[in-house]
């Protein structure tokens, strides 16, 4: 448990000043609490004083009493909000901190470091957990650590009043943090379990919403409910369990607090009948008994909570500490544009799927790659990118190891047309813009109107302001394709990767994507995943890749003439392209 | 009023999946309240101790018997709590149970054009989260509220009986709590969802910047560049902080007067003691039953907030479960023949006029023969399809499936009527043979071996290391996209259904599979009535009717040869389409 709190602290960093002083505040504040007590003991005192003819009751007493208290709350209500204003927005600010630092990360590390990980836990890590971390860790070190200074708060004054009654309070307050430890311990315990299960229910869910149509068109409602049914049910059995496992902790946690108050009185009772403390300190001290562990006694929610937060911060810790890849590269500039493979091998993971691959890519020329699907062709991209480190051999642009680059530094040479466009939930300049963040309104209309994307775009209501994705327009594949090369010709880049689309889009679309190709492609140096046999037929170098290997290498004419699996897979390309149903 | 309403929908939506668990919740509500009253014991306790050493001689035995009493009051309310737990928790979870299983069947029940309508996300965060976050507010509330609030009714009561006075004054941090609490509540639903929304909003930021991590790296951006990132975090932050800050001054405003009872009570009290109204004895029960109001008072603030995010996530359930719900017919039809025909179609996805996506359509499509819908994206093709397999209901006309109009074909029949074999490959996590099997359950194996023959799945299933026997979910990293959509393809060649809507599913695979692909839809379509949604145009030059559609409506039909020759549209989306095939990459080009 005080390991977790430990953790938390430190998770607070640069603001820990504040989140002591906002302890400080805590401690004030009860301090103002006990305040109405002391008065009531003491006015009760004098009651009894009078009631016993000793000495009488006076009227200023009891404006003094109800100002007192009046001062009490007052005093509280300050203390208490600046705790809160010093302590709980901590989380808010660390938590948006966290956000950006983490997105650089992100950028920085291997995209192997997505598949190794798991995007999805990625995800779930900053999003989910540090949310609860940004909405419950403040409210957790408050109400445990200020929790138990709110006890010392008390204790203070019983240890000069009574000092056996301090030291019996803190007894209780040891018992009850033994059950609290179990109970933080069990808390980490279960939660990977429970995680589990909530990956089960989330997974099932999705499945469930995917799967509708599908068992819907063949009448198969039952199929898909079961998978549902069964996460549901193990869903709400693991958390029971999880629950009654705490209830015992629970009980002897309360149990120990409130033997703890009983002896109190007990104690300060028997001193007093000894004749050792007077009435008032008696009363003072009974009335005690029932406020000082409150604080104390809340724990046990936090304290189940506290497990769960101990294994986001270690999945956080865990993003942040992620290698770099281009830990050790350097920032320069590189004066011609060649690519070189030599004697390249690599694998994403046990299995390696590209075997001593070598190569030239000459600058300002155009090299197709083809090669069926799973040969590889994709990788040699992500490896010229540095998307990925090669396992043995050498990738070099300019003659400078891709390694020597910071990611930065090497990337502005290269722009890349993705299969799959992304593009933002964002509007359409900025998606453009994305390309090269300080462009002027003009140079992104000018890289429209090269990718054929102006007129379209000027045709809707809100022009450029447009937004894309969920919520906005719906553009054809075709027009976001166009978008994703606008993108890319701002930019302006010397290498240009692309992989080209499988199929046509939409046919009245098609020879718009090819003119946009065209624009960005002039003067560069191309690689291209290529699967159009214009494409391919046109190209100054194709390369064929079957098994991770480079089996062909010349121009369309040199490699029709040979057998082998260009002639066959032109032969195939020919009859799909002009297939027809009937 | 409005508003009102609202509150008393989300109980009663609550309540009703409470019935099942009714015994649960009233014993551990029982519970609750021996534990309360346990609870309470040692105050009386207190009070007796107090008067026995201010009036009395205290014996230490006397003592000893009102501590041990007071030992016993704690042990039943530890006790009874923890029962009263064990069983508000059991409770809270069947009733979660029982409202996801609900939320699955409307899902089921309402139209598929509205689910799929959804983002997935949406859906899968109101079953899953939503859901989850109502347990917690729910397994407390259900025991403690109401014990607390009948500890604390006795308690006034006992107070008034005193003195109604003192009654008065224990109460007197009531109205001054109110003010600020109202306050602050006011709005508060609509800052909860605001700030539930920004929330929203900076997680799928975050999403989207990692799914487009590859984008983000070639083009250099930084987290602090790319400008809707940090602005959606810092925007998100400044919300917060500044609804909080509001909402600490209230709250911390609440939190401390409402507990502090000595504000009244003791100067109250003192000066009737003044007068001489009240005795000493009497003045101590009061101050005693005011302080064991403390705690009680503390639930109660507590109570508020959770109170708040119950109701805002079981609105979010609600929102499901009111789902609209497709009607379906009971009697089993027999139709003529397999024609399709659309007798004066109006579609809008909302109902309303000015968002009408399909106008006035009549066509036929006659059984056995093949219809190709053709035109720019966003003329209505696939909704047309879709229509047909009752996504949605039309808004006006209707759709005849031989001479009966589809509303009155059972679903389950009209299923068996239709295949649609759409771009979505998904496959379930179970075999691959189950997979497929889901076209007819009640095929043999060697029914399934012939379908994905047929499919040209048998090949690359057959090489997998298990088999047929292989999972989805294992197999999955494996199957391309074309495999995937063969395994689809053989579903629905199991499933050999009369009517087959294509929505051309050749789009996204790769050249090697498009032979196989093209072979196992030529294997599926034979001999069937056939309409297909047409991405290339000489996939479709053969059809019997080609439908061309233009913003909602048919702009003209006929055969290949005739469209050439009278539909300028079709024309210049068919030289598009040739002069395409030929456009090289290293051409140069302008717009």
């Amino acid at each position: 448990m005080f390991h977790s709190i430990k953790r938390l602290l430190h998770w607070a960093g640069g603001y820990r000043k504040r989140l002591y002083l906002g302890c400080l505040c805590s401690f004030l504040s009860v301090w103002c609490t006990a305040i109405p007590i002391v008065i009531a003991a003491w006015t009760l005192g004098l009651v009894i004083a009078d009631f016993r003819g000793e000495n009488s009751l006076e009227w200023n007493i009891i404006w003094l009493s109800l100002f007192g208290i009046v001062i009490s709350i007052f005093l509280r209500y300050i203390f208490s909000y600046w705790k809160a204003k010093l302590q709980e927005s901590i989380g808010y600010e660390i938590a948006a901190e966290e956000r950006l630092k983490i997105g650089n990360v992100l950028k920085r590390v291997s995209l192997g470091y997505f598949s190794k990980n798991s995007t999805g836990d990625i995800l779930t890590a900053i999003t989910g957990d540090l949310s609860s971390l940004e909405l419950q860790g403040m409210k957790l070190i408050d109400a445990i650590v200020n929790g138990y200074i709110n006890l010392l708060a008390i204790v203070i004054i019983l240890l000069i009043v009574c000092p056996m009654a301090a030291l019996t309070s803190l007894v209780g307050a040891i018992l009850s943090a033994l059950a609290l430890n179990g109970i933080s311990k069990k808390s980490r315990k279960n939660a990977p379990t429970k995680q589990i299960s909530q990956e089960r229910i989330t997974d099932a869910s999705l499945e469930y919403i995917h799967g509708l149509p599908i068992v819907k068109s063949f009448g198969q409602e039952g199929a898909s409910i079961e998978e549902w049914k069964t996460a549901c049910e193990k869903h709400k059995d693991i958390n029971l369990k999880i629950m009654h496992g705490f209830v015992p902790n629970n009980c002897l946690h309360l149990f120990a607090l409130k033997i703890a108050s009983v002896l109190l009185i007990l104690i300060s009772g028997i001193f007093t009948i000894q004749g050792n403390l007077t009435i008032s300190i008696f009363l003072l001290i009974a009335m005690f008994a029932f406020m000082i562990f409150g604080a104390v006694e809340n724990m046990n929610d936090s304290v189940h909570m506290l497990g769960l937060i101990d294994t986001s911060m270690d999945k956080l810790e865990n993003i942040e500490n992620a290698e770099f890849i281009d830990e050790a590269g350097r920032d320069f500039s590189i004066a011609s544009y060649n690519i070189d493979f030599t004697d390249v091998s690599f694998g994403y993971g046990e299995i390696e799927v590209l075997h001593n691959l070598s190569f030239q890519i000459p600058q300002n020329t155009t090299t197709a790659i083809v090669g069926p699907s799973g040969s590889g062709k994709s990788t040699i991209c992500n490896l010229i990118t540095r998307f990925y480190d090669v396992n043995s051999g050498s990738v070099k642009i300019g003659g400078h190891d891709v390694r020597e680059f910071t990611c930065d530094s090497l990337l502005k040479n290269i722009s890349m047309v993705f299969q799959n466009v992304y593009l933002f939930n964002d509007t359409i300049r900025n998606n453009i813009k994305f390309g090269k963040s300080d462009a002027t309104e003009d140079e992104i209309i000018e890289a429209a109107k090269k990718a054929c994307c102006h007129d379209f775009i000027m045709a809707l209501p809100e022009g450029y302001d447009t937004m894309i994705g969920e919520g906005g327009s719906s553009l054809s594949g075709g027009e976001k394709q166009r978008i994703s090369i606008a993108r890319a010709i701002l930019k302006n880049a010397p290498i240009i990767l692309l992989d080209e689309a499988t199929a046509s889009i939409d046919p009245e679309n098609e020879h718009l994507i090819q003119q946009a190709i065209s624009e960005l492609i002039q003067g560069k140096t191309i690689v291209t995943i290529a699967h159009r046999l214009a494409t391919i037929e046109n190209a100054d170098q194709i390369l064929v890749v079957d098994h991770g290997k480079i089996v062909q290498k010349g121009t369309h004419d040199q490699l029709i003439q040979q057998k082998g699996i260009y002639r066959s897979f032109i032969n195939i390309r020919e009859r799909a392209e002009g297939w027809s149903i009937v | 009023m409005k508003q009102k309403k609202d509150k008393s929908d989300w109980l009663s939506v609550l309540l009703s999946f409470a019935a099942k668990s009714k015994w649960k919740m009233i014993l551990s509500m029982f519970c609750s309240l021996i534990s309360v009253m346990g609870g309470f014991l040692p105050y009386v306790c207190l009070y007796k101790i107090m008067q026995l050493f201010i009036f009395g001689s205290p014996t230490v035995l006397v003592f000893l018997f009102w501590c041990g009493i007071a030992m016993l009051g704690y042990f039943l309310y530890v006790v009874f709590f923890g029962l009263s737990t064990v069983l508000s928790h059991s409770a809270a979870y069947h009733i979660l149970y029982d409202l996801r299983m609900a939320i699955a069947d409307r899902l089921m029940k309402a139209p598929l054009g509205n689910v799929t309508g959804s983002a997935i996300g949406h859906l899968k965060n109101i079953m899953v989260e939503k859901v989850e976050g109502i347990e917690r507010p729910l397994a407390h509330m259900i025991p403690e509220l109401g014990a607390n609030i009948v500890l604390a009714l006795i308690v006034f009561i006992y107070l008034f009986v005193i003195d109604w006075r003192m009654g008065l004054a224990s109460m007197v941090t009531l109205p001054f709590a109110a003010i600020p609490m109202i306050v602050s509540g006011k709005g508060f639903n609509e800052k909860y969802s605001a700030y539930m929304a920004a929330n929203d909003h900076v997680n799928s930021v975050i999403v989207e910047y990692v799914s487009g991590i590859e984008v983000v790296k070639t083009f250099n951006q930084t987290t602090s560049s790319y400008e809707k990132f940090s602005e959606a975090i810092r925007a998100f932050q400044r919300f917060t902080l500044d609804w909080f800050q509001s909402s600490w001054k209230a709250m911390n405003l609440v939190m401390s007067i409402l507990p502090t009872t000595f504000l009244g009570t003791l100067p109250v009290g003192l000066i009737l003691y003044k007068f001489e109204i009240i005795t000493p004895v009497e003045l101590i029960v009061c101050l005693v039953l005011a302080l064991s109001l403390l705690p009680v008072l503390m639930k109660a603030t507590a109570f508020i907030t959770e109170m708040k995010s119950m109701q805002y996530n079981v609105s979010g359930a609600k929102e499901l479960l009111d789902m609209e719900i497709l009607k379906d017919s009971l009697q089993e039809v027999f139709p003529a023949s397999y024609d399709i025909s659309f007798d004066n179609v109006t579609f809008s996805y909302t109902g309303q006029k000015e968002d009408v996506v399909l106008h006035n359509l009549n066509f036929k499509i006659p059984e056995n023969s093949f219809t190709a819908l053709v035109g720019p994206s966003g003329g209505g093709k696939s909704t047309i399809a879709k229509l047909i397999a009752r996504f949605w209901d039309t808004t006006n006309g209707a759709i005849y499936i031989g001479d009966t109009n589809i509303k009155n074909i059972p679903l389950k029949q009209l299923s068996n009527f239709v295949s649609f074999v759409t771009q979505d490959n998904f496959l379930f996590n179970c075999s691959l043979k189950e997979n497929i099997r889901l076209g007819n359950p009640n095929a043999s194996d060697e029914e399934i071996y012939a379908a994905a023959k047929a499919a040209c799945c048998d090949d690359f299933i057959t090489k997998l290391p298990n088999g047929y026997d292989t999972s989805a979910g294992e197999a999955g990293k494996s199957l391309s996209g074309g495999e995937k959509q063969r395994i689809s393809i053989a579903r629905a060649i199991l499933k050999n259904a009369p009517i087959i809507i294509l929505d051309e599913a050749t789009a996204f695979t790769d050249p090697q599979n498009e032979e196989q692909i093209q072979k196992s839809i030529a294997a599926l379509t034979k001999g069937k009535t056939l309409l297909v949604i047409a991405h290339r145009l000489s996939t479709i030059q053969n059809a019997n009717q080609i439908i061309v559609l233009e913003n909602g409506k048919i702009l003209d039909s006929g055969t290949h040869n005739d469209l050439l020759k009278n539909c300028a549209l079709y024309c210049t989306m068919w030289e598009a389409h040739i002069g395409a095939k030929h456009w090289a990459v290293s051409q140069k080009g302008g717009c």
